[in-house]
């Protein structure tokens, strides 16, 4: 290596774009770390644009609650573009209030593709009242149980909202009414007694839909209403 | 090198296309390999690959590596060619861990700037990833030191970054 330090500092010169790019590669904790390198550094990961955030990675609750947080605070005020966040079942309960928060904080962020895994948490629950986006395009929800008040707020709330799956989760709702949406997929794999006909009734009626996917064993066919332009199914 | 990895493609792709370097360095590869950069899949939709493509900012050696993973890979990218000839997926592993890991700075920040220009995505997120495992579990003075990147804080500032930044640091 050269003595002359700095001189050679090609990483530092690359495009903000290309950090950040790099930075995702990196966990949530160790994006924000680096701003301890120099000048150059310090402010990067306010401004990054995907952000993943997995509970699994801190090892107490208390790190994982006061590290996204604090994120979610000092982000910006460059709008967020993507967001990810994975709790997981083995950290103590996590209080409903603080995911949230932070969903209302990423959705008022201008957050256009979410993603929110809760690992079947027990009474873990989210407010169908935080869902109001008008930038939202892409929502996966992961592991959860979907009222019947959280899914018509999303599907009513969310005008912009294009891309929608739904993996694993269990939903209170027969009805699945959507204006914008053109891509649905829906996957429950794991045979539990909740899953048994989960599709039973189901009734979809989303004029823009363009592709829809169902998979659950022993289910039958959905009814499907207005969805004429579907390509694939 | 890249000559002889682009002949063994000629008849897989059809149409051939010039692609010129900053330095006047030119390869001929088919448009099934060059159409894996986006900025080149573009120029070919738009017909304007007649006189060759210039890249006035990729040097010969940087676009050697460039043809020579972009010929590797040309399988993964036209998925009703011949798979005969397409590399399988245990030897493009290979090639694209030795490509990796003979990486280092400069010319590992050049191939970034030219994956970034040409816009080749699986390449730009390949060498991104080496840029990050490089850094990953790092303290700051390491990392300075792997990329001769220069502490331009006072110690004062430094501390006091830190302490603002605690709720990041798990401990």
């Amino acid at each position: 290596m050269e003595s002359n330090i700095g001189f050679n500092d090609r990483l530092s010169n690359l495009p903000d774009k290309l950090l950040h790019r790099i930075m995702s590669f990196l966990s949530v904790q160790e994006a924000v770390q680096i701003c301890m390198l120099s000048t150059r550094w310090q402010h990067l990961w306010k401004s990054l644009p995907c952000v993943r955030i997995n509970a699994m990675e801190f090892s107490t609750k208390k790190a994982f609650i006061n590290f996204t947080n604090l994120f979610l605070l000092n982000h910006g005020p460059k709008p967020l573009d993507a967001f990810h966040l994975s709790i997981t079942r083995s950290l103590d309960p996590i209080d409903f209030d603080d995911v949230d928060l932070w969903i209302f904080d990423v959705l008022s962020m201008e957050v256009k593709v979410l993603s929110i895994d809760l690992d079947h948490t027990r009474d873990l629950h989210l407010d169908p009242f935080i869902f109001r986006s008008s930038f939202l395009k892409r929502l996966h929800l992961a592991s959860m149980n979907i009222s019947e008040d959280l899914i018509r707020q999303i599907l009513s709330c969310c005008k912009q909202l294009e891309d929608m799956e739904i993996i694993h989760c269990s939903m209170q709702t027969n009805n699945l009414l959507s204006q914008s949406l053109r891509k649905l997929k829906m996957i429950r794999t794991d045979a539990c007694d909740s899953c048994v006909g989960v599709y039973e009734d189901l009734s979809i009626v989303m004029p823009s839909l363009r592709f829809l996917c169902l998979d659950a064993r022993g289910c039958r066919v959905p009814i499907l209403a207005e969805v004429s332009s579907v390509e694939r199914a | 090198m890249a000559a002889a990895a682009a002949e063994a493609t000629i008849d897989g792709g059809g149409k051939m296309i010039i692609l010129i370097s900053a330095d006047g360095k030119r390869f001929e590869v088919t448009e099934a390999v060059a159409s894996q950069s986006q900025l080149i899949s573009n120029m070919i939709e738009d017909d304007c690959t007649e006189n060759g493509v210039r890249l006035p900012n990729v040097d010969g050696d940087i676009l050697t590596m460039v043809v020579d993973y972009c010929n590797m890979h040309a399988g993964d990218a036209a998925a009703d060619g011949d798979t005969t000839k397409a590399s399988s997926t245990e030897e493009l592993k290979k090639f694209d861990a030795e490509l990796v890991q003979a990486l280092e700075n400069p010319v590992l920040f050049k191939l970034i700037l030219a994956a970034n220009f040409l816009n080749i995505k699986s390449l730009l997120d390949m060498t991104c990833q080496r840029v990050a495992d490089m850094m990953s579990g790092k303290t700051p003075e390491q990392m300075r030191e792997t990329f001769s990147i220069e502490n331009d804080f006072t110690p004062e500032e430094e501390a006091a970054i830190r302490q603002e930044n605690a709720w990041a640091f798990d401990d």
